[in-house]
């Protein structure tokens, strides 16, 4: 797995992820929209309260662990060993590389930073909470977690080979499977878009 | 609005299996949190069958802590109770008979007994430290999921509701539109005989004690014609069943029985989903009822719009003296432009849960769900409807794919001849009349066993084939539909009534029964206090 196919997954991971939201945004401006032509004149701010359906504890504690963990694999992915980022990965800090509880120090710091995408998770409740999600879209949501496990997984076996190996398959895996979590997890935003294009 | 639940009986359990499904996702079969249900609702299913309880998974027993939990309706009679023995000794009952001894009028007298009996009620008491254990028991088991478990609700501690909204300020009104508890009952049951036919009224009899406005709605389906896949009753008995329990239903005083009996009727559903001679799938039926109450379940209104259990029950109700039948009409269509009347045309033609003929009912309830015009879907029902009908609308926000409309048309009967006519209310009602009136001449020996005690011989006799009792009520009613009357089912049955108190004389206040001034003012002034108190009744 040559340099420019890790740019282009990093490149449609970004994509991915800006497009969901402007797509979101769209959503939202678009049902604005639609309920001022049935309604009358009312604020966003209201809109958005009446739109919120609950999505279920169960589900919002696994698409919070989702979104991290989601997060905890493109690191591990990307900034794990120097073959993407020569500048900027985990071998950089060589006490932190070389030490027993290095991996698990750089995971725990990774997870510091998504904890800022957990304390931002209200948001992401309310993020979900605006698509009426069936339980078979939930379920897939919900099983995003194990599959980035395996994500994770594979970074962590590929980052202790290293620079031992160079287990394409494996590298072509966890990207794979970053990248389809990301899409089942963005899934109802396109999803609502593709049906309102339709 | 957020209704509370409540099975009761085999069918009834089965539709409120399908509104209490959770839609949040599991983790291996374990729930984290609670339950999540469409329109956040919460309830419970009642049955009398422990065997059938026991052999579903869905609900688990109430009492060991499980939700959603199914309690056993005579549970708290132990074996060997005294009060047991002693109601079948005086009256030949058992406390404990299950709901499949299909026989609505059973019910009916145990619970009639327990109000009229003062021994009875003594050994209760005695014995359970409760007038009438069974139904105080059942009751304790709904109202934790109703708003009436908040100790400053908006239904107050005196349980009447909005009796005195103003005088406890916005403060207590906000908290409830913040509370997850139900604000109203829906009771599902079927019609069929069972235990659902008995229980509904003895339960909202005994609710209505307590809270005379509560809002209390019961989805009733008429079982079909002809022997069905699951019942071993005759259809005329199922039928003698069902006009007992409609007849109870629908002849109780606002305020002393339910809101409004959303009719359906399992006949047409099963033309609808099934060729003739395959095997029905009754869970279709069910998923499809529940589909098309939907609209009136779902909690996301339109921004600034209020759907409030009590305007809900108010425009039920208002201007009758007796509940409505409501006969649901229901349509779902995919997103479009303009498709409000495409959407009202569609559940008025082919959606109509129960036969009627639209242009008959006295005005109709609109729920909404999708993104619809309110004013095009009101003018779209009137429409259909007798000029100068009340068309009442609440829209709810949907999932922009498609639009569904539920619309409840109150008393959409009510033609001289109809009854002739298939496809009408009066028709199907005339039938069941026809088929219950046949069962009570051919089977007087099984109406009134020999075996039961001859004060209740007698008591069932003057019921079902008095003067005044419900053969010759059959028969009055059944006139009434042939002349197209409204409500065809007037006097309210008793089985075991009070008997009959002398005549006592009430002593006039003071001086007034020499003043005749006087006394006329005073007459005036309870005769416009108690008018004022039905206006608010009627108006809320």
């Amino acid at each position: 797995m040559t340099y420019s196919y890790y740019l282009i997954g990093l490149v449609l991971f970004v994509v991915l992820l800006a497009g969901g939201a402007f797509l979101h945004r769209l959503n939202l401006v678009r049902t604005y929209n639609r309920i001022l032509s049935v309604s009358g004149g009312v604020s966003k701010e209201k809109v958005e309260e009446a739109l919120f359906t609950p999505q279920g504890s169960n589900f919002n504690a696994a698409a919070i662990s989702a979104w991290m963990l989601l997060f905890v694999a493109l690191a591990y992915f990307y900034f794990l060993t120097p073959r993407v980022f020569p500048d900027l990965n985990y071998f950089l800090v060589a006490d932190l590389a070389s030490g027993r509880l290095g991996l698990f120090i750089f995971g725990l710091m990774v997870m510091l930073v998504t904890g800022l995408v957990g304390v931002a998770s209200l948001r992401l409740m309310k993020f979900y909470g605006f698509y009426e999600m069936s339980r078979g879209m939930k379920a897939a949501i919900m099983l995003t977690v194990p599959v980035l496990m395996i994500s994770i997984s594979l970074s962590v076996y590929l980052g202790t080979l290293y620079p031992a190996g160079d287990a394409i398959g494996l590298k072509a895996a966890a990207l794979a499977t970053l990248l389809l979590s990301q899409i089942i997890l963005l899934s109802p935003v396109y999803i609502d878009t593709w049906e309102a294009v339709r | 609005m957020r209704l509370c639940i409540v099975g009761i009986g085999g069918c009834g359990g089965k539709m409120a299996e399908q509104f209490l499904r959770n839609q949040d996702v599991s983790i291996f079969g374990r729930s984290l949190g609670e339950d999540l249900t469409f329109g956040e609702v919460k309830g419970i299913w009642l049955e009398a069958a422990r065997m059938d309880a026991q052999k579903q998974r869905f609900f688990g027993p109430l009492d060991d802590g499980c939700y959603p939990g199914y309690y056993i309706t005579h549970e708290i009679i132990k074996d060997g109770s005294d009060l047991s023995k002693l109601v079948a000794e005086r009256y030949g009952y058992d406390l404990k008979s299950p709901g499949f001894f299909r026989s609505a009028d059973y019910l009916k007298a145990i619970f009639e007994i327990f109000d009229i009996d003062e021994g009875l009620q003594n050994e209760a008491i005695r014995e359970y430290d409760d007038k009438n254990p069974i139904l105080s028991n059942i009751w304790r088991r709904i109202r934790p999921y109703t708003i009436l478990s908040e100790k400053d609700g908006e239904f107050g501690e005196d349980g009447e509701p909005g009796a005195n909204e103003a005088d406890k300020g916005s403060r207590n009104n906000k908290k409830n539109k913040n509370s997850k508890l139900c604000d109203s009952i829906l009771f599902t049951i079927s019609l069929g005989g069972g235990t659902g036919t008995g229980f509904i009224n003895p339960v909202t009899r005994y609710i209505r004690g307590e809270r005379p406005r509560f809002p209390v709605f019961v989805l009733g389906i008429l079982t079909e014609k002809g022997t069905d896949q699951h019942l071993t009753a005759e259809e005329s008995q199922r039928d003698l069943g069902a006009v007992i329990s409609i007849y109870d239903l629908l002849t109780k005083k606002t305020g002393e029985g339910i809101d409004g009996l959303i009719l359906v009727d399992n006949q047409r559903m099963i033309e609808r989903f099934f060729k003739k001679g395959e095997k029905k799938d009754y869970g279709k039926i069910d998923r499809a009822i529940y589909g098309a109450m939907k609209p009136l379940m779902e909690s996301r209104l339109y921004p600034g719009m209020e759907c409030d259990c009590l305007a809900v029950r108010g425009g039920f109700i208002k201007g009758l003296d007796r509940p409505p039948i409501l006969v649901p009409c229901y349509s779902s269509q995919k997103a479009a432009k303009n498709p409000e009347a495409r959407l009202v045309e569609t559940a008025l033609d082919g959606g109509r849960l129960f036969g009627c003929d639209p242009r008959e009912a006295e005005g109709a309830y609109v729920f909404t769900k999708g993104f619809l015009k309110p004013d095009r879907i009101a003018d779209a029902v009137l429409a259909k409807l007798p000029e100068g009908s009340r068309v009442v609308t609440w829209s709810k926000l949907g999932d922009k794919r498609k639009n569904e409309v539920l619309i409840l048309l109150r008393n959409p009967y009510g033609v001289a001849g109809a009854y002739k006519k298939e496809g009408t209310v009066e028709h199907r009602i005339y039938d069941i009349i026809k088929m219950a009136r046949v069962h009570l001449e051919n089977h007087e020996n099984d109406i009134i066993p020999s075996s039961m005690p001859d004060p209740t011989k007698s008591a069932l006799r003057s019921y079902f084939y008095g003067a005044e009792g419900l053969a010759k009520k059959l028969e009055e009613a059944k006139v009434r539909l042939e002349m197209g009357e409204k409500p065809f089912f007037l006097d309210e049955l008793e089985i075991f009534k009070e008997e009959t108190q002398p005549a006592v004389e009430v002593p006039l206040p003071g001086s007034l029964a020499f003043f005749p001034d006087e006394l006329d003012e005073f007459v005036r002034r309870i005769v416009r206090d108690e008018q004022k108190k039905i206006r608010s009744e009627e108006g809320s």
